[in-house]
This record gives C-alpha cells, structure tokens and sequence, in this order.
C-alpha cells in the first residue's frame, strides 16, 4: 500500500507539471490519484475485471474533482486528467503491439498468438473508454455546474 | 460603438484560441466564450467552434461584426486554461477593453511555471514510476528513468527546431525504446522497460477530449481530436518497431 502511494503521488505530481498544472491544483491532484490507484488496486484484489475496477477508479476522480473544482475555480479537466493518467494500460497496449510485429514478421500460423494480440488490443481500448466516461458520467448530472466549470 | 464591437469580438476570438489551444475540450470553449459575451453586454453571440477555426459574430442595434481566427498549434498547457477562468470571472461592464486584449495577448500567460530541468526529471520520474506500477524492480525503474530522461530531452531539443511533429515522435520513441533496449539486453522483464519509459509520449489528453466531445455532440471536433491520437500512436509505434527490429523482436516478449 505503501508503494502504490508513492507510485501514484510521483506519477501524478510528474505529469503535473509536464500538463503545466498551477500551483494550488497540485495537491488535490496528488489525492485523487492515490485514491483512483487504492480502488483500483483493491478492486483487483477482490476479484474484479480490470474495466470495471477501472472505470470504478475513474469515477471516484470525476466525483471528487467537481467538489475541488467548485472550491477552487478552476476546471475539472485540469484534475481529472493530471490524475488519471495513473490509470493508463500501457503494457496492454505494448503487448498488442508486439503481437502485431510478430504476426506480421514470421509466425503467421500461430492462430493463439492472433487471438491475444486481438485481445490486448480490445482490452486497451475499453480501458481508455471506461477512464474517459468514468470522468464525465458525475458532471452530466450536475446541471449548476454543466454552466459553472466544466 | 462601432470600435468597441471590434474589440469585443477581438476579445472572445482571443479567449477562444487559448483555450482551444491548450487542451480543453468544445465545451469549455463555447461555455467560455458564451460567459464572456454575456458578462461583457451581449445577449446573443453566434458562434461556430471547429478542430482548428473558430468563428464569433455579434450583433448589437443594427450593426453586426463576424470574425474568424485559426488556432495552429495543439499543446497541453492547463495554466493557459486558469487564467483564462480566471479573466473571464474577472470581467464586468466597466473593464476597459483595450487593457482586457492587452491582458489576453500577454506571453507572460503562456510560460511554463516550472523549469525545464525540474520539468526533465519529472518525465523521468513519472515514466520510471510507472515501471514500479507494473512490476518492475530497481534495475529497471533506473533504466526507465535514465531512458525517459535522454528521450524528453530530445523531444524538447526537436520541437524547438519546428520539426514535424510526428516525425519528432517518431525519432523520439525510436531513440528511448533504443536505450532502454540496449540497457536491458538480458533481462526477463525488458518489456516493462520499454513500454513505460515512452509513456511521456501518449496522447491521453487527446483520447478523454475526444470522448467527451463525442458523448456532448460535438461529432466533428471529438473525431478530429480521436483521429490526432490514433496517429500521434501510430508514430510511437513506427519508432518502436524500428528499434526492435534493429534489436531482433525475440528477446522482448
């Protein structure tokens, strides 16, 4: 547990300040992000799929970061972003690209290494859908705040 | 009057590009817009926002001024995006409106809050984190860092020069998947390396806009803004190719 907050805070605070976040909005984005990695690494722990413990995580973001983005003034997407990057599947992603190099360089007759491959990829692109409407599902019930800060 | 509609409209286009230009999403810049137009006396504003053109047009009396200004360049910069938030809130019907143009066209908005070299090791740090997240030991978290580290600084080195900027992140992940490989060359666990130290690269930003301007209707913008991020994927994935033919595939599964 310990590990996954340090992860998460130096994950966060770096592409913070590569995203040029301001100031105040550092801390707030360092909260969400360890929470996001706590639910989702708990999730997975309880035996839930990756997308679900996923989009859990995201929504935990969207839900917390309209309360600091009314109280701050500054727009939910300078959180939500900066602190679900924590969330991003890249081994999936490298995965499903090796496979391609593969398939396309020697073995075409291997017909299970064409099935991961499909099913790294699949999973990939349901994770960053589950991250993205994770984020916006909270602020479209939230009418006051659809004509505040988006 | 008829001077102060210009400038009006010069205002709004101005506050428009900013936030188009520095990652918010359709939504926030017609909320923008719309907020400034009202607080600044003008009930009715037609506006027409696209991937790179915005389009403002206001009518007062009888008289009515339509503009259009391109917004080039695509860059993250969320600072961009609070001040703006913060002028906006700022505006009322007394604000002088050469000083508010002054203030929108300020470089002083645009600059980095952090040092470049604070900057550089933040990459690094991110990047080799991430290797910890999936599994990798010490060796490797230093391999990622050292990895992400040259490869930010070349990144930043190129896109000064105004290359291409696929062709920057091409080079760019040919290079860090190059050095983190060569780093590794034994190791079950090269993979984790490599895969996380090209990770300042992903364009994530563009994925989550591109989503919410599809689920808002923005069906033009959010397209444009997914179609951005399958080639800006498509570029790193060129670059890793390369340097994993160079370095036989085999050994990084």
């Amino acid at each position: 547990m310990i590990t996954n907050i340090f992860i998460a805070t130096s994950i966060s605070i770096a592409f913070a300040v590569l995203f040029n976040a301001p100031k105040r909005a550092l801390l707030p984005i360092v909260f969400l992000a360890i929470i996001a990695l706590l639910v989702r690494t708990y999730l997975l722990g309880y035996g839930q799929s990756i997308e679900f413990s996923t989009f859990m995580a995201s929504l935990c973001i969207g839900i917390i970061s309209i309360f600091f983005s009314t109280k701050q003034n500054i727009p939910i997407l300078v959180y939500a972003i900066s602190s679900s990057i924590v969330l991003v599947p890249t081994i999936y992603a490298y995965k499903a690209l090796i496979g391609l190099l593969q398939i396309s360089t020697n073995q075409i007759m291997d017909q299970a290494l064409i099935i991961q491959t499909f099913h790294y990829s699949l999973k990939t692109w349901f994770i960053f859908g589950a991250i993205a409407i994770g984020i916006i599902l909270p602020t479209q019930f939230i009418s006051k705040h659809r004509f505040k800060i988006l | 009057m008829n001077k102060q509609i210009q400038i009006s409209v010069k205002i709004l286009l101005q506050i428009g590009k900013l936030l188009l230009q520095h990652g918010s999403e359709t939504e926030v810049v017609e909320m923008g817009i719309k907020r400034a137009a009202k607080k600044l006396g003008y009930n009715s504003v037609e506006l027409l926002v696209l991937p790179n053109t915005i389009m403002v047009g206001l009518t007062h009396d009888d008289q009515s001024f339509t503009k259009t200004i391109k917004a080039e360049r695509q860059d993250i910069n969320f600072r961009v995006v609070d001040a703006v938030e913060k002028i906006i809130s700022d505006i009322d019907l007394n604000t002088n409106l050469d000083k508010l143009n002054a203030l929108l066209l300020d470089k002083q908005n645009l600059s980095s809050v952090y040092p470049y070299q604070l900057q550089r090791l933040m990459a690094a740090l991110g990047c080799a984190s991430f290797s910890l997240l999936f599994g990798g030991d010490y060796y490797i978290f230093i391999v990622t860092f050292i990895a992400s580290f040259i490869g930010f600084s070349f990144n930043t080195m190129l896109l000064k020069r105004f290359f291409n900027p696929f062709l920057v992140i091409i080079f760019v992940s040919f290079t860090t998947a190059i050095v983190s490989g060569l780093l590794t060359l034994n190791n079950t666990s090269s993979n984790i390396a490599i895969s996380s130290s090209i990770l300042f690269l992903v364009p994530s930003v563009a994925f989550i806009n591109s989503v919410n301007d599809l689920i808002k209707g923005h069906y033009t913008n959010g397209l444009t803004r997914g179609i951005r991020g399958i080639m800006v994927s498509f570029a790193i994935s060129i670059g890793i190719f390369l340097a994993l033919h160079i370095l036989t595939v085999e050994k990084f599964i």
